[in-house]
């Protein structure tokens, strides 16, 4: 089987700049089915531009991303169809608070037409036991944890089937508690074979559950690897530097 | 493919008015039927009689259209706005007692004048006001844009002239002190008259006489041709001057029907003539007043009285077989030489009054004894002639008063003012010992040419006599002593109380001739138009926020962002009445679309700018999360707005939204400036006809504040409905 057919993201001299500010300063990468990677780095450093540039929610300024070997940077590509095939876990949730759980995973599934009301809502269902929440179709996000209210966007995010899905520090807003929770969601995640790049800054967490670590830094990615060579044998001294502080 | 669909959206929202007017434009049945418009707040030109445009530039209209076979149809319109909608063509021309003027001839022609109009004064009553010199220098209210305006400029300065929008402004500013008096047309202050008696006319003004005509656009010159060739027809057949006169006769009062329509009515030629015939709180009083009254009532006919010199009424009765004299009139034999008179409804006659004990028991005893009479009377003549004792009195109470004290033997006078007396001293009795005097007839008179009108006058008096309703009215005055102020018979408002008075005011203002229905028709009006007006302005004002928001968002839709961006400033920099009468003088200029949608139109243009601003600030108010997490799941820009953001967007705005429907009910008022019927409209109308400047407008007010209360209600409970919901 060539590489080829297995690669889900090559992403080449990508940079980002806002105005000025070039924030992603060549970016090179190559994310395979199946792989899932932990990003870790100081902050400003560019992670959740990085993951936002791969999903379009910034334009990124220069280089390719390759999705399932499209460029999805070239004019001819339909945004919201590349969308649609990732998903995206954000720190804040950002779950929609006018609908219920249930509807939250619904709603895109059936506005793009993936699947009729009745298949969404056993998927829906489905997510849900997942996810360990089945008795909260249909409340509404105001009256739900936080830890409750991340694992259902991630639900949203899996209804669509995304072929990878990006995660932006989805941890960082929520009490200690609950960490854990989403925690093992994401990591059952890992063991099912989805394709994911994380942003994280829970340390343990990434080294248990990705293939590969990056750190970036300033706009580059500083330094690559296992989790046993960039934990237990941090080459650069900014990464060293880094993983004192946080560890 | 989504933005397409937007942008193609928002493209239709600005063309769909110019589409409109190409398809509903130039009607086809126009060949036939004319339309004229007039300001109904005019009488006697043009008012409304109920729910029937009437007066005399109506009337003449109507004689044109039997004349010329041409259907002519009035629509009602604000003055100021008929010139612009005659030249815009909105109309096929318009009649509203337009003045004849150099200046105005540069944008209409005129047909031939019609009737001649003096400017005249209208004040208080009983004021000093006897030449122009009089009112110079004072404060003045008139109508903008009138004759009577222009000419109050020449008589005082420019900061004593308060311009008022209709007469029933300027009334109210007479009645309450705010102006010393009106310039305005004659017959239009007789009008105003009518209905307040304690105005009057003062024609003192040496202003040049005007001329009405109706106005036509300057290229509408077949239509102008036949109409004026009519006009010039009916002038020289004496239909014009019988139309005027017939309003004339009527005392241009406002409820007089169309000529074309009269009912039937009595018209009675009066002097001053205590006790038959005097005004009595503004109304008719006196014993003929009230007899002909009863007999007006009886046979169902309305009547009129006109005041004339006691003289003149002799002289009119032979030129207008149509009118009764009235004024305490003897029936006698050189009388019926030239006029013929009803059954007599009373006598009278001398006799003496004198203390129940008194010796006075015959005539011949008179001439031993010490008289009262009443200076210049009946009884002072008869005493004179007969060379008796007399102390002259100057009335027959001071007269009465006299001969119960003891100081006169007796009194001659009329048996009933006797009898008046008697109420106030029972001490006196009548004694009919006048053997040498005349029982003398009082009764009406006639034209010998009304025969009809003579036998259906006097079969009802005959009949009033049988039943006693004659009696009566006489046994008033007598209890009442016969004076001046005794109110007639009819009148029952002195007794009213503040609440009976309002209840009669109501009762003109909205029960009368259905007047109710101005407001209920105006109410669906305005109810009609704000409800379209809102649903277009949330549509315009939702999409071009989105445009503007996406635009800022992605910096895609420069043009159409821009677009939206002119729009929003240029309304909301602009007064709703210019945007109004822009919408529908130029742009839908050429269009026959009706004007409830028109206005709907510009109204809904109006609300959508400021919705926009409002719904642009409920987009911001969402976080941006919500966008990216709608998008992160393919969702395109438009159904995540609509799926996400505007829902979330409204529940914020919902109040704002709110005050935007609630002032939107409130400036639809304006749309009577193209001469839609709405709700303020309906109550000018009203006001026009009844001349109540106040009530209309506190019922209006009531019923708005009504409709507001209701939406604010409406409003919060769906605010608690979201609120509740998530
Ligand atoms: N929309 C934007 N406009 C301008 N500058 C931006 C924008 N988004 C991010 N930046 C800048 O880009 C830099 C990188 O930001 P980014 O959010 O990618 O960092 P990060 O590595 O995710 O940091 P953190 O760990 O704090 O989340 C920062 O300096 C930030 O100020
Ligand atoms: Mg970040």
């Amino acid at each position: 089987m060539p590489i080829e057919n297995n690669e889900m993201l090559n992403i080449r001299a990508l940079t980002k700049s806002f105005g000025d500010n070039q924030v992603l300063k060549g970016i090179d990468l190559t994310v395979h089915k199946g792989e899932v990677i932990s990003i870790i780095g100081p902050s400003g450093c560019g992670k959740s531009t990085f993951i936002r540039c791969l999903i379009l929610l910034e334009r990124p300024s220069s280089g390719n991303v390759f999705f399932d070997g499209k460029d999805i940077l070239s004019k001819d590509v339909n945004e919201d169809e590349i969308r649609s095939r990732m998903g995206m876990v954000f720190q804040n949730f950002n779950l929609f608070p006018h609908m219920t759980a249930k509807e939250n995973i619904m709603l895109a599934p059936v506005k793009l037409g993936v699947m009729n009301k009745e298949e969404a809502s056993l998927e829906a269902d489905r997510l849900l036991s997942k996810i360990g929440l089945p008795d909260k179709a249909d409340t509404y996000p105001s009256k739900l944890s936080g830890g409750q209210q991340q694992r259902i966007a991630i639900a949203r995010a899996l209804a669509m089937k995304p072929e990878v899905m990006l995660f932006d520090e989805p941890t960082s807003a929520l009490d200690p508690e609950k960490v854990g929770e989403v925690l093992d969601l994401i990591k059952d995640l890992a063991e099912n074979n989805m394709t994911m790049i994380i942003v994280t800054h829970e340390m343990g967490f990434a080294r248990e559950v990705s293939d590969r670590v990056l750190f970036f830094s300033e706009g580059y990615i500083e330094e690559e690897g296992t989790p046993a060579e960039i934990f237990g044998n941090p080459r650069s001294s900014r990464l060293q530097d880094f993983l004192s502080k946080v560890l | 493919m989504n933005r397409k669909i937007l942008a193609v959206l928002l493209t239709a929202i600005m063309i769909v008015p110019v589409f409109v007017t190409m398809t509903m434009g130039d009607g086809s049945e126009a060949e036939t039927t004319v339309v004229v418009e007039s300001s109904p707040d005019f009488a006697p030109y043009d008012y409304y009689y109920g729910d029937e445009f009437t007066g005399i530039d109506m009337d003449i209209l109507r004689a044109i259209g039997m004349d010329t076979g041409i259907n002519i149809t009035f629509r009602q319109n604000l003055f100021d706005s008929i010139l612009l909608s005659v030249t815009q063509h909105k109309c096929d021309f318009g009649a509203s007692g337009f003045t004849i003027s150099e200046e105005r001839k540069q944008s209409v022609d005129f047909t031939e004048p019609y009737s001649v109009i003096r400017q005249v004064v209208v004040a208080k009553a009983g004021l000093d006001i006897t030449s122009e010199a009089d009112v110079k220098g004072k404060v003045m209210s008139v109508q903008t844009g009138t004759s009577g305006a222009d000419y109050a400029k020449t008589l005082t300065s420019p900061s004593n002239i308060i311009y008022q929008k209709g007469y029933t402004e300027i009334v109210l500013d007479l009645i309450n002190g705010k102006a010393f008096c009106e310039v305005v047309d004659d017959a239009v202050g007789m009008a105003q008259v009518s209905a307040h008696p304690e105005l009057q006319v003062y024609d003192v003004l040496e202003a040049e006489p005007e001329y009405y005509g109706f106005i036509f656009a300057k290229d509408n010159e077949a239509l102008y041709k036949t109409i004026n060739d009519s006009l010039i027809k009916l002038k020289e057949n004496g239909t014009v001057a019988d139309i005027i006169k017939y309003y004339a006769d009527n005392g241009f009062s406002l409820d007089t029907p169309s000529y074309f329509n009269r009912v039937n009515t009595l018209f009675i030629l009066t002097c001053h003539d205590v006790p038959f015939s005097y005004m009595a709180n503004g109304f008719n009083a006196g014993i003929d007043a009230d007899i002909l009254r009863a007999i007006s009532k009886d046979i169902d006919y309305k009547i009129r009285f006109k005041q004339v010199d006691f003289k003149d009424i002799f002289k009119e009765l032979e030129t207008n077989p149509s009118y009764i004299g009235a004024a305490g009139i003897f029936d006698t034999p050189e009388r019926r030489e030239h006029l013929s008179f009803s059954d007599s409804y009373m006598s009278d006659k001398l006799v003496v009054l004198a203390p129940k004990n008194s010796d006075i028991t015959d005539i011949s005893v008179l001439e031993s004894k010490s008289i009262a009479v009443v200076i210049g009377n009946e009884s002072d003549t008869y005493a004179e002639s007969k060379g008796y004792a007399v102390n002259r009195y100057t009335e027959n109470s001071a007269a009465a008063a006299k001969v119960s004290s003891g100081v006169n033997d007796c009194a001659i006078m009329d048996r009933t003012m006797a009898k008046a007396q008697i109420n106030n001293h029972p001490d006196l009795e009548i004694r009919d010992i006048l053997t040498d005097v005349q029982e003398r007839p009082y009764a009406f008179a006639f034209s010998p040419d009304a025969t009809n009108l003579y036998e259906i006058v006097n079969a009802s008096l005959l009949k009033l006599k049988a039943d006693g309703t004659i009696d009566d009215i006489l046994a008033y005055y007598e209890k009442n002593g016969y004076g001046e102020g005794v109110p007639s018979y009819f009148d029952d408002e002195s007794e009213k109380s503040f609440f009976d008075k309002l209840w009669d005011k109501f009762t003109k203002d909205f029960l009368d001739m259905d007047r109710y229905q101005y407001l209920t028709n105006g109410l669906a009006n305005t109810l009609k138009i704000t409800v379209m007006a809102l649903i277009m302005g949330m549509i315009i004002g939702s999409v071009a926020a989105m445009v503007v928001s996406m635009s800022a968002q992605t910096g895609k839709w420069k043009i159409p962002a821009a677009i939206c961006r002119v729009y929003i400033t240029v309304i909301r920099g602009t007064p709703v009445m210019v945007q109004l009468l822009i919408i529908y003088y130029i742009v839908f200029a050429s269009s026959d679309m009706n004007q409830i949608l028109i206005a709907s139109i510009a109204f809904g243009l109006n609300s959508g700018a400021y919705v926009a601003e409002v719904v642009r600030s409920g987009i911001n108010s969402v976080p941006k999360g919500q966008m990216e997490a709608a998008r992160s799941l393919g969702l395109s820009t438009g159904a995540s707005m609509k799926l996400i953001i505007l829902p979330q967007a409204i529940r914020n705005i919902l109040p704002a939204l709110g005050n935007e429907a609630i002032s939107l009910i409130k400036e639809t008022s304006v749309a009577g400036y193209i001469g839609v019927m709405e709700l303020t409209r309906g109550a000018d109308i009203i006001r026009g006809q009844t001349y109540d400047a106040l009530l209309p407008l506190l019922v209006i007010a009531a019923v708005y504040l009504a409709i507001v209360l209701i939406l604010q209600y409406l409003i919060k409970k769906m605010e608690k409905r979201l609120n509740n919901a998530y």
